[in-house]
């Protein structure tokens, strides 16, 4: 193997390579690790290695046709690997379907948002929920499919499924708080 | 005909090629119902994007650029030893011995080794066995361990 | 986490094979035990003779099937992609050419491949199918497997015991060459012919792919590769001896034997792709490793729980 591949041009190459993909994507790779880690730290360790792991790649002679969604799928089984080795930060998908987000607001407890969120725990599976995280951070169907190792059609229909799922969910939802209130106003009639 | 749900949801994310695209938006232009399933699915991704991301505080990515680009930095000056064991043992499992010491020469940095491994791998078991083995023989190893000495 | 059972999974089907093939083999030697000792009184429905095989035909599937597998491991562009879609066209060849041969035997009113021809005619198109196709394909996907061998350096020049080798088949195979041509030339005959042509260069490409294989080690490639290698030597050796068994003994008895050559010969060319596809499942991830594989040390950083 040429020896001048790991020094010179080609390494300044793809060093610049990485600088334009982290300006491009550290953001939204953050936000999905963060998501799927529950932690910050984790996060940030997550999406280093990722990088460190595409200069390695890249290095070695690999063509990496979507960098995006390579750079997503290494970063996702980095996290899923560190649950494997027993990591204090093992925590995963679950997190984002038995905690509250990072940033709970206890004030927020009876919003909407946290109502859907409390319906949808039970109702999406893992395999939806990540679905729709890789989706909210603008990957298309074919990079989801890269990253999760399905075929297109199947990240339609999971985006699909998730759809319906809140759809019945904010209509339950909706449902409940129209009941509450029509309540609370038949008891401050009774009341006064 | 009404497009279905399915169809719609791919047509708010843009994932329908062009001509498709262009019967639906014509379809929508004098469909009410459709629009307004449209509608109620733009609002659902709001819902969902939501219950995903929680309320996270902005996290900051600059950082670990900068720590990325210093282990790019030694790894150029000395990529850490373990990573020649552990690349040769990759090779022994899929291979064999004589492969491993036929690839292993007398000089070989750990990084030229590891890219030899990985060219192996990808020539004779595919892409996606390639990228596995290549987190096989990283894993563990953080920055600091990526180019420093590793100690018992 | 727990290991999964050893003969569970796509990464135990080279046991399988092994296991099958052996099984078959003995159950096909005691019963032609019992058939000899009983002085033939009984009648015996002999295995299908030769390639077409109802038997070997079934291990040619299982052989286009494992090799579809690994074909679809590899991306557009790869260079191993191409030897495998021509591997596993050359078995699907064995497969429709075994069907065709044994399903134009069948005496039976109601056979479907009737209105396609004479019984004589699909025989032969069979036979080619299986013969001199199956055998060109298999040489081609081989010739472009050795060239990554050596672009990757692995190729080694052999020795001359590995000519004599070598030498002893293509020695046999002219041999058959010469009576065959010395007799009226007729289809059968040029079928024959040049079977026995692709034999002598799969014989020359199974002496370099056993000895790129000795220079891997034991790798499950290297078990690959070594697997074709001995596919071919048995079928040449196999018929050799065959060949020179029916100077000397009946022809039905080399019939039946002829059996015990094709179907060891099938179930090695499908351990080929079973190692490989073991090795994929391995290294991607898909067998079920024991904690004790796992490295020792874990991700170091320490994090603050929240």
């Amino acid at each position: 193997m040429d020896r001048s591949q790991f020094g010179g041009p080609l390494a300044a190459g793809i060093e610049q390579e990485i600088r334009d993909l982290h300006a491009k994507e550290a953001a939204g790779l953050l936000r999905h690790a963060a998501s799927v880690a529950g932690n910050s730290e984790t996060a940030q360790d997550a999406v280093q290695e990722a990088f460190l792991r595409f200069f390695i790649a890249r290095t070695a002679g690999q063509e990496i046709r979507n960098p995006r969604a390579w750079l997503f799928r290494v970063l996702r089984n980095h996290v899923l690997d560190q649950k494997k080795a027993g990591s204090r930060n093992e925590i995963g998908l679950e997190s984002v379907m038995n905690s509250p987000g990072l940033g709970y607001d206890p004030e927020a407890a009876y919003g909407r948002v946290e109502a859907l969120r409390r319906t949808l725990r039970t109702a999406l599976t893992p395999r939806e929920v990540e679905c729709v995280q890789l989706r909210s951070t603008g990957l298309r169907y074919d990079e989801i499919a890269d990253v999760l190792r399905l075929r297109s059609g199947t990240v339609g229909a999971l985006l699909t499924r998730a759809h319906k799922k809140i759809r019945a969910a904010a209509g339950s939802v909706d449902r409940r708080s129209s009941e509450v209130s029509l309540k609370i106003a038949t008891g401050k009639r009774y009341a006064s | 005909m009404h497009p279905r749900t399915a169809t719609l949801v791919a047509f708010s994310d843009a994932e329908l090629d062009s001509g498709r695209s262009q019967r639906i938006a014509r379809h929508l232009q004098d469909c009410q119902e459709c629009q307004a399933a449209l509608d109620r699915i733009s609002k659902e991704k709001q819902d969902l994007s939501a219950f995903t991301s929680g309320s996270q505080r902005a996290l900051d990515a600059r950082q670990g650029l900068a720590a990325v680009l210093a282990t790019i930095a030694r790894w150029h000056e000395a990529p850490a030893p373990e990573l020649t064991s552990r690349a040769r043992a990759q090779i022994e499992i899929y291979f064999g011995c004589g492969a491993a010491s036929f690839m292993e020469g007398p000089d070989i940095r750990a990084d030229e080794l590891l890219a030899k491994t990985l060219a192996l791998m990808a020539a004779f078991l595919g892409q996606e066995a390639a990228e596995a083995v290549a987190g096989e023989i990283l894993r563990g190893l953080d920055c600091a361990a990526l180019t420093a000495e590793v100690s018992p | 986490m727990t290991r999964t059972e050893d003969w569970g999974g796509l990464e135990s089907a080279p046991r399988w094979i092994i296991m099958v093939t052996g099984a078959y083999l003995v159950l096909g030697l005691f019963a032609l035990y019992v058939w000899y000792s009983a002085a033939q009184r009984l009648s015996m429905q002999t295995p299908s003779a030769g390639a077409e095989g109802l038997s070997v035909t079934g291990m040619a599937a299982a052989q286009a099937w494992l090799c579809l597998l690994v074909f679809r491991s590899f991306q557009r562009g790869a260079p191993l992609r191409r030897v495998w879609l021509l591997i596993m066209l050359s078995a699907i060849a064995h497969v429709a050419g075994g069907l065709i041969a044994q399903a134009s035997e069948t005496a039976w009113l109601l056979n479907p491949l009737v209105p396609l021809g004479s019984t004589e005619q699909l025989h032969r198109t069979g036979l080619i199918l299986s013969g001199p196709v199956q055998m060109a394909l298999l040489a081609a996907g081989l010739l472009a497997a050795l060239r990554v061998l050596r672009r990757f350096g692995f190729g080694v020049r052999p020795k001359a015991i590995g000519w004599a080798v070598a030498g002893i088949l293509i020695l046999f195979a002219l041999t058959r060459f010469g009576e065959t041509a010395g007799k009226q030339f007729t289809a059968d005959s040029a079928i024959s012919l040049i079977r026995t042509l692709l034999l002598c260069v799969l014989s020359v490409e199974a002496l370099f792919l056993w000895l790129s294989a000795v220079r891997m080690g034991r790798g499950l490639i290297a078990k690959c590769w070594r697997a074709f290698a001995i596919g071919i030597f048995v079928i040449g050796f196999g018929e050799a001896a065959l060949w020179a068994l029916g100077r000397y003994f009946p022809g039905w008895l080399v019939a039946t034997l002829d059996w015990y050559v094709w179907f060891p010969a099938a179930a090695v060319f499908a351990l080929a792709p079973a190692h490989c596809v073991a090795a994929v499942r391995r290294a991607t991830g898909r067998v079920t490793r024991p904690s004790s594989d796992l490295p020792v040390r874990a991700f170091p950083r320490t994090v603050p729980a929240n």
